[in-house]
């Protein structure tokens, strides 16, 4: 393996491999901290430029705009709560809240140094259990994915600071929006109201923006506060640098993040939007002071941010072993070996060594490049924190706007969008969270699609979820922790009714 | 081995640029950047497809093609764009026929009329299906197949890019000509349905032959049998459904050209004359054989004929299935 990498290295490391790799990492950077420009298209507007490249070079070039808007991702959802994609929805959480404590620097240097920890272990990962670990991902049939989404919408289901019921309340919310489109068996559509804008779902981005961006400046503005005044937040050099005790907390969640991101990020399809839920969920239920959470905890950021890239480093293990696209953005990946003649197989490893090795070594150089990329630019980011919000919230709104409206350049998006920033508004006034509805909206079809799915395979027959060990085991966990919460909540009560 | 593709497919391109910017300029078109609407997400296989194809227009025209992907609603929302578009020749489509064929019988249908609102320009490239199982399933032929399921109605399943779709179809299709039960398990997209396949989730897939060929070279799957009308090149031992006695069984998807009703005429000659020219090139039918998939060039006005005979088809079967009530 160890000479593999060495041709791998041997192979970026020229002039045109590097430079690549560079421009890939700073047009990523810039169109994650652009809430809404998604990964996805970022590398659609790219990819011509890969037409004259040679395919190592188009991919670490692509691969560097993929992790670029990893890292940039989190930049928007810390300094304005605004997130562009499902990992970053969860970084809003605490990131936020630590960016109006006047911890915004620190916070995007904890997920800065999350996410290369994140990254550069889980290539570790995708070189030596490549071969074991896709064999694990073609096990795992509906059966098993089922049992597993439900394990992690139910231990998630707490990741909100309120009630247990005021969550689900939420989660069914974000459930039913998450209906809305073709029904995948029978090509139904559902919910869509004969509107074609709807057939084809309503898109995460664009509530995402809504319920977290336009409700906060709703509430900002709707609460009377000064809005005038800029806030006076210390943009130092040295307000950037966690303390001892931030790195304690974070330390071990980004372990953590980064174990659970990886397993998660292998299986096709569920990757990186379950991993950052599950790995922020894991930390609140082992943590031992929980309603820190959601109120700036370090240790949310961390490991939700550590999870997110060590998914999407490994969710090139199927891609690039099976010849599979687990994402759209995988796909695009895949489409690119295409255009340059290559065609995309269970033997593109086998028969490209060179290129898949090259791949490998490029992923650990733009690491690297993002890492220096990003440090110095945090100092630039929170300065922004600096306009007054008179100014400032026009120019996100306008950025919402925008990145409602790229997601599929519908203008319908954008009303959605500024809608549903006024459900949030009134969901907030009744304390009724909004990162729930997320949840729902992504966990929930992907569960119904593939409970219909095993039962249809099984014809109906539900034991196939118990005769499963994986999903037996999935199962048997999230009855677990029902019990646990349930057992949990009861006790808190007792504590309460005997101080009284 | 690659860089040499490469190598002959620039050198031919550069060639068709010479022969072809004589022709072409003399219309006076096209004289600014044209853009070529594909309807699905970059990446995607019609994505590949088009762009290939873009590039080589682009050299032809002297004028750049660009590509733009406006995907939704199983390509009836980039079509859609392009019917609304000045039909000036300087807004193309390329798709698959199905926003064509299916625009009638889709649920919801779409909101344009195609036999209105488009004109074909030509078909560029097609793949045949191919009723493809794993290598380790015992199963050798087609009729042993066919044999298990029709002795247990429903146990055999085939799973599908979603329902609706030109490979479901095609699989209810032998489910009709055969007069067995088979269970159509849908996916999201072509790459989850393969990955079904493959790991054993299903027993069969009827799937184009760009997607499956590299699984088949590698012995995981194998073809059991192919809608082509003759035996593929790339797959001799493969036999065609008309040998095995379903000749109705027949579905080639295809890729083509569009343009908005209302083009001039001029323009749809320029377009179907440098789209001949670059379809049958060297260069081009050589790329198309890396990816496994056969160039299938016809001009407009016989494409128009397929896409009508097509269209009634899926219509017909359409109305047998109850997708989508």
């Amino acid at each position: 393996m160890l000479a593999n990498l060495l041709q791998g290295f041997d192979v970026v490391l020229t002039v045109s491999t590097l430079f690549a790799c560079f421009i890939g990492a700073l047009m990523g950077t810039f169109i994650g901290v652009l809430p809404g420009i998604g990964t996805l298209a970022g590398m659609s507007l790219l990819l011509p430029l890969t037409f004259t490249q040679t395919p190592v070079d188009a991919i670490v070039m692509l691969s560097g705009i993929y992790f670029g808007t990893m890292y940039g991702g989190s930049t928007a959802a810390i300094l304005l709560n605004l997130p562009g994609s499902e990992p970053s929805a969860v970084v809003c959480l605490d990131g936020y809240p630590m960016s109006q404590q006047g911890r915004a620097g620190v916070a995007l240097t904890l997920t800065t140094l999350a996410s290369f920890v994140g990254g550069c272990s889980a290539i570790l990962l995708v070189m030596a259990f490549a071969k074991p670990l896709v064999s694990v991902a073609l096990s795992f049939s509906s059966v098993e994915y089922f049992s597993l989404i439900l394990l992690a919408l139910i231990a998630s289901s707490t990741i909100a600071a309120s009630s247990i019921t005021r969550s689900l309340v939420m989660i069914i919310f974000g459930l039913l929006i998450g209906l809305v489109g073709i029904e995948v068996q029978t090509g139904y559509p559902r919910f869509t109201f004969g509107s074609e804008s709807l057939l084809d779902g309503v898109s995460m981005v664009v509530v995402a923006l809504g319920l977290f961006g336009v409700t906060e400046i709703l509430w900002k503005f709707a609460d009377g506060g000064d809005t005038r005044r800029s806030p006076s937040i210390d943009v130092s050099w040295r307000s950037m640098i966690p303390t001892r005790q931030d790195w304690r907390e974070a330390a071990r969640p980004i372990g953590r993040g980064t174990g659970l991101g990886s397993l998660i990020g292998i299986l096709p399809g569920a990757g990186a939007a379950i991993s950052s839920f599950v790995a922020y969920a894991v930390e609140k239920k082992i943590s031992k002071n929980p309603s820190k959470f959601g109120k700036g905890a370090v240790e949310g950021i961390s490991s939700a941010e550590a999870a997110n890239n060590a998914a999407a480093q490994a969710a090139f293990i199927p891609t690039l072993a099976l010849g599979i696209p687990g994402s759209a953005t995988m796909a695009l990946i895949l489409g690119t070996l295409m255009i340059h003649g290559i065609q995309p197989g269970p033997r593109v490893i086998s028969n490209n060594p060179d290129l898949f090795w090259g791949v490998i070594a490029g992923f650990w150089v733009g690491n690297v490049i993002l890492i220096f990329l990003n440090l110095p630019l945090i100092g630039l980011w929170i300065r922004l924190l600096k306009v007054p919000y008179t100014i400032l919230y026009q120019i996100i709104l306008f950025f919402i706007c925008f990145g409602a409206y790229s997601v599929s350049r519908n203008v319908f998006d954008v009303l959605l969008c500024i809608g549903f920033g006024f459900v949030g508004y009134c969901a907030r006034r009744m304390d009724l969270p909004a990162a729930p509805v997320l949840l729902g909206m992504v966990l929930g079809p992907m569960a119904e699609e593939h409970l219909r799915r095993a039962l249809l395979l099984g014809r109906g027959d539900y034991t196939i979820f118990l005769t499963s060990p994986v999903s037996l085991v999935c199962l048997v966990l999230a009855l677990g922790t029902v019990a646990l919460s349930i057992y949990q909540a009861h006790k808190h009560r007792r504590m309460q009714l005997k101080t009284q | 081995m690659l860089a040499r593709y490469f190598l002959k497919y620039a050198k031919y391109s550069s060639l068709a640029l010479v022969a072809l910017a004589g022709s072409a300029t003399a219309e006076g078109y096209p004289e600014r950047v044209v853009r070529m609407v594909v309807p699905f997400a970059a990446g995607g296989g019609t994505d590949v497809l088009g762009r290939a194809f873009a590039k080589e227009l682009t050299e032809a025209f002297g004028q750049n093609v660009i590509v733009e992907n406006i995907g939704g609603a199983a390509g009836f929302i980039g079509t859609q764009d392009v019917v609304r578009s000045d039909a000036d020749g300087y807004t193309l489509l390329f798709a698959p026929t199905a926003p064509y064929t299916m625009a009638e019988h889709a649920t919801p249908p779409a909101t344009y009329d195609p036999a209105e609102d488009l004109i074909p320009v030509a078909r560029i490239a097609a793949q045949p299906i191919l009723f493809s199982v794993r290598s380790d399933s015992g199963f050798d032929t087609l009729a042993d197949f066919l044999a298990v399921a029709k002795d247990d109605p429903g146990y055999l399943s085939f799973s599908s890019s979603g329902a609706g779709g030109e490979m479901h179809l095609t699989g209810e299709k032998l489910k009709q000509a055969s007069g067995v039960d088979l269970l159509h398990v849908g996916y999201r997209g072509g790459g989850p349905a393969i990955l079904a396949l493959v790991s054993g989730e299903v027993d069969m897939m009827p799937v184009v032959t760009g997607s499956i060929m590299a699984y088949i070279q590698d012995g995981s799957v194998k073809a059991l049998a192919t809608t082509a009308p003759e035996r593929l090149e790339k797959l001799p031992d493969v036999p065609t459904m008309t040998e095995l006695g379903y000749p109705e069984v027949d579905h080639i998807p295809s890729w083509g050209v569009f343009v908005p009703a209302g083009t001039p005429d001029e323009v749809v000659a320029v377009l179907q004359e440098v789209s001949e020219k670059t379809a049958t090139s060297v260069a081009f039918v050589e790329y198309l054989d890396t990816l496994s998939i056969s160039p299938a060039y016809l001009p407009g006005a016989d494409f128009l004929e397929v896409l009508k005979v097509q269209a009634d088809g899926f219509g017909e079967l359409m109305s047998t299935l109850d997708l989508g009530q």
